[in-house]
């Protein structure tokens, strides 16, 4: 089991200490700074229409940028002479967008707690540039999240296996469904990434309602590992959805689940360069819908903020302590750093709720355990936007995701088109997310990661504006990430990650035309031709 | 022509209703309706004519999709069908016709769907027999069904309901309405297709013929190259060149509107490979009228042989093919429209993609290269034309089937939507009383 996390490891390092070798090796060979230091350090759009979301639109302005950051936004900015110029006349500016859940982009690192997010990444993925071409700029990877969210089996979880063979499951999983894969011995030491039990990851949005529909199906499974479509004992498969049908085990209690943050990081997409590359560590407090439902586990959530809270009063009286002098053993930390950052309020909790009552509990937690809550999917928050909007509870939407109504409670129960506009009628804040989380390409368009902007046009469609739209891709999932001083608008001093875009930036024919990070140009159309290229 | 009744004499039970079965322009003399179930819901004393209003719709602008765009616009209904068309200044509006003024809206044809899955009951795979011409699903058609309330508000009046492709043959499609209604209300035309996939599904796993292509293939030419024998011994006894009449074969039956081209045959293929198969068996060796509906992955690279023997593309449910040799995403009906191919449209193969978003999936396209214009049509009257139903929808002409969609503007945009929906000349979604349902 080590050998195998610590193989992936080794690769990542070796191929990142390639790249960094590549790139800076020549001028350190001729003793001089990177050639491209001084290209990269300033740089000033010019011409452009200027949309800053938090200080309106700028027409034909300039945006100066120096070491990556804005310094000048008007019509009147000096330029100081020699900066390299852009000219944008006729296009159109934008912040770049934030994805708030991504997977698989950037970032590959294991759930071992002790790989380092930083030893994971990789600004040259195929990934990365697909990000870049429809505008987003920074993402949230989940780290060792399948893109199954709404996969095609629905919401199913994936099972790897970590460090020294023990499973790390998300806690929503029954032990009916954990224990095959632990029996399985395909699914341990074989020297592979880290198995995936279900094969959800395509980031295919539908469920399989109607078995033999999907022309894909036996490609897959002919693709598929032996042992990764190996459930274990199964009794049967569900003639509706394909599923297996496991043995049945005695229905008790379930023990209150351990609260397992699942990991994330904030990153930028900074290709071909690790430099400011790597944004936040667990930027959300992420725990699996399950391990707040119940009132043990909610008890236990209690029992753990209340832990979080005494050790910051623990660590404070031992601060003031060794401040006078006495020697003290420094109090020890009982639950993770995120809880502790979560109760300190410097990162929020994020959970998948669709329910009323499901988010009802929620934000009750949150009321009375103190801390900021964004709800992900929140499919029936149309239903209670007041209670959502007096507990300053964020919601990350996905417009046109389907969810039925229960049968004869269509008012008030099932997903809602004009969600977002009763969002922003209530004055909630909302994020948009795509239908799922990772860039597919197996040909189904508009659905994954790169239709970002479109779903952002689908609030439009439920009667948002296109501003409070465009915010809801860009200043409000910084906000959400606690990010705002850096990321998600045009202000001076903020980075300089931004967007030419040769249209509006919710049209569904806007591409973007050039993409910078951190003050470099990262992604020109023209150039990197992973999109058509063609004009309307 | 001799006249054909696909009535087999040894059954009486066919019900004669040419007005909900037509087939294409020249109608049914009778229908066969082998099946008692569906001969006590096919009767045609209970119309609903007379209960239709007589409309005056007002709009801003009419797509036709036949012909240039109208700009303040008027569209008459009456009796379910267009009645007149054209600028609000020419046209008079009658007495007791009730006025419906969209002032700043769009009026266009309702979107039809080549390739849905969502018409009636899910379970659209019979798995026995590799070939199934004996099955039909317009039995199980559930009109106005929940998906199609869904996919009423996305602008979608009309699919082509077919089985799936879990066998080479899977048996006989419905072309209906998506609004509310008896069965037959909202049938077009039954047999409406014959479903055909070639490749990448129907594979057998279990050592019978057919785990290959070459195995499908051969299943499938067999089965049409004894329908066709059946079909033209048939002819030639109506023609009178045999004297013996050939005994009636109900598995084969509908075979008969096929091979005289009346109805399609819609086709899961897809890659350049099958596609050219498509091409050599059903259309060069069987004559029959195809439609390509999936035409995915790298199809559009035979879009010559398409092109010369004018076969129409529905493409889809996938939007693009990403070349692993150039690392681009390339839009799959912007490369057929590149190579000239114009007889073009989208699909979603719901529940793929929510029937909803057909018009959606013309966005895609038009995203990745499509022109906006053509994406109109092939979600309307190109469509419309692939079916053989563009004698009743398709366009907004006079005579045709009145289903209109009222948008905020051009549909292929996601941020407009639909606003009201007429089908057959009633309004069968108004969000206006109605709750938004996309």
């Amino acid at each position: 089991m080590k050998t195998r996390s610590s193989i992936w490891i080794v690769v990542g390092r070796i191929s990142l200490a390639m790249s960094a070798i590549c790139t800076v090796l020549p001028c350190q060979l001729r003793g001089e700074e990177p050639a491209d230091k001084g290209k990269t350090s300033s740089l000033a759009i010019v011409g452009g229409d200027i949309i800053t979301v938090t200080r309106g639109t700028i027409r034909g302005g300039t945006i100066l940028i120096e070491d990556g950051k804005i310094t000048g936004l008007g019509n009147q900015v000096e330029i100081p002479a020699g900066t390299p110029q852009i000219d944008a006349t006729g296009q159109v500016i934008t912040p770049g967008f934030i994805a708030l859940d991504m997977s698989r982009v950037g970032l590959q690192a294991s759930n071992d707690s002790n790989a380092k997010y930083v030893d994971g990444l990789d600004p040259f993925g195929d990934n990365v540039k697909l990000s870049l071409g429809v505008g987003i700029t920074t993402g949230c990877v989940a780290i060792q999240s399948s893109g199954g969210r709404f996969g095609r089996r629905g919401n199913e979880q994936q099972v790897t296996v970590g460090e020294g063979g023990n499973p790390q499951t998300p806690a929503t999983q029954t032990p009916a469904l954990q224990t095959p894969a632990l029996q399985n011995p395909a699914l341990q030491n074989t020297g592979q990434p880290p198995a995936v039990l279900s094969y959800a990851g395509d980031g295919f949005p539908t469920t399989q309602r109607f078995p033999g529909l999907d022309p894909d199906l036996a490609e897959l499974e002919r693709k598929a590992q032996p042992g990764e479509l190996d459930f274990g004992e199964i009794v049967s498969t569900c003639p509706c959805c394909g599923l297996p049908i496991l043995p049945t085990e005695p229905i008790t209690p379930a023990p209150p689940t351990r609260i397992t943050p699942q990991k994330n990081a904030v990153i930028k997409m900074s290709y071909g360069t690790l430099d400011g590359m790597l944004v936040a560590e667990n930027a959300f407090l992420d725990v699996t819908p399950g391990s707040l439902q119940g009132a043990l586990n909610q008890k236990n959530w209690r029992d753990e903020i209340g832990k979080a809270r005494q050790y910051l009063k623990d660590q404070a009286e031992h601060e003031q302590a060794t401040a006078r002098g006495e020697k003290q053993d420094p109090p020890k930390k009982p639950v993770s750093d995120e809880l502790i950052k979560l109760v300190q309020g410097k990162i929020a909790l994020r959970i998948s709720a669709d329910s009323v009552s499901d988010m009802q509990s929620l934000i009750g937690l949150a009321q009375e355990l103190d801390y900021r809550l964004v709800i992900s999917g929140a499919g029936e928050s149309w239903v209670i936007p007041n209670e959502l909007a007096e507990a300053d509870v964020g919601v990350i939407l996905t417009p046109r995701r389907r969810r039925d109504p229960v049968f004869g409670a269509e008012d008030r129960t099932g997903t809602w088109i004009e969600t977002t506009r009763v969002m922003e009628e209530t004055g909630v804040a909302f994020a948009v997310q795509t239908l799922s989380n990772s860039i597919s390409l197996n040909g189904l368009a508009g659905r994954d990661l790169t239709s970002l902007p479109l779903e952002a046009a689908f609030a439009v469609r439920g009667g948002a504006s296109e501003r409070k739209a465009l915010e809801a891709i860009t200043i409000v999932p910084a906000r959400m990430l606690g990010l705002e001083d850096r990321l998600g608008s045009l202000e001076v001093g903020k980075d300089a990650d931004l967007l030419v875009l040769n249209g509006p930036p919710l049209d569904y024919r806007t591409y973007v035309e050039k993409a910078i990070v951190n003050g470099r140009v990262v992604y020109e159309r023209d150039q990197a031709r992973v999109l058509p290229t063609y004009q309307h | 022509m001799n006249p054909r009744n696909y009535n087999p004499s040894a059954l009486t039970l066919a019900v004669a209703s040419s007005r909900s079965f037509s087939l294409g322009s020249r109608s049914l003399i009778a229908c066969v309706c082998f099946f008692v179930v569906s001969t006590l819901l096919l009767n045609p004393s209970v119309g609903q004519d007379a209960a239709k209003p007589k409309l005056a719709i007002h709009v801003a602008k009419i797509i036709t999709s036949a012909g240039e765009p109208i700009t303040n616009g008027t569209i008459l209904v009456a009796d379910g069908k267009i009645e007149a068309i054209g600028k609000t200044k020419n046209i008079q509006v009658p007495d007791g016709y009730q006025e419906i003024t969209h002032k700043f809206s769009f009026a266009m044809p309702g979107l039809i769907e080549a390739h849905s899955h969502v018409g009636g009951s899910g379970d659209l795979n019979e798995m026995v027999y590799q070939t199934n011409p004996e099955l039909r699903n317009w039995d199980q058609i559930i009109p106005h069904n929940d998906d199609l309330k869904v996919a009423i508000a996305g602008g979608v009046t009309t699919i082509c309901f077919i089985p799936g492709s879990g066998t080479n043959m899977g048996g006989w499609g419905t072309l209906m309405k998506t609004g509310p209604g008896r069965p037959e209300d909202v049938i077009i035309r039954a047999p409406g297709v014959l479903k055909i996939a070639q490749s990448g599904n129907p594979e057998r796993r279990d050592g019978e013929v057919g785990s290959g292509r070459m195995g499908m293939n051969y299943v499938i030419r067999q089965q049409l190259e004894e329908g066709r024998l059946y079909v033209r011994q048939w002819d030639d006894f109506e023609a009178g060149k045999i004297a013996q009449k050939p005994k009636v074969n109900l598995r084969l039956e509908y075979f008969k509107p096929l091979f005289h081209r009346e109805i399609p045959v819609v086709v899961h293929t897809q890659a350049y490979q099958v596609v050219q198969s498509t091409l050599r068996i059903l259309h060069d060796e069987m004559n029959l009228k195809v439609v390509i509906d999936h035409g995915t992955f790298d199809s559009y690279k035979i879009s010559d042989e398409i092109l010369k023997r004018n076969i129409p593309v529905m493409a889809g449910p996938r939007g693009f093919r990403y070349e692993p040799e150039d690392g681009q995403i390339k839009g799959i009906v912007a490369e057929y429209a590149q190579r000239g191919v114009e007889w073009l449209g989208v699909n979603t193969d719901a529940p793929v993609i929510p029937q909803e978003e057909l018009a959606f999936q013309a966005s895609m396209a038009v995203r990745y290269g499509w022109n906006e214009e053509d994406a109109v049509s092939g979600i309307t009257i190109e469509a419309a034309k692939a079916l053989m139903i563009d004698d009743r929808v398709g366009s907004l002409e006079v005579g045709k089937d009145a289903d209109i969609l009222i948008t905020t503007g051009s549909i292929i945009d996601p941020r407009n939507y639909v606003k009201q929906v007429f089908i057959d000349g009633v309004s069968v979604y108004d969000i206006s009383k109605d709750r938004r349902r996309f």
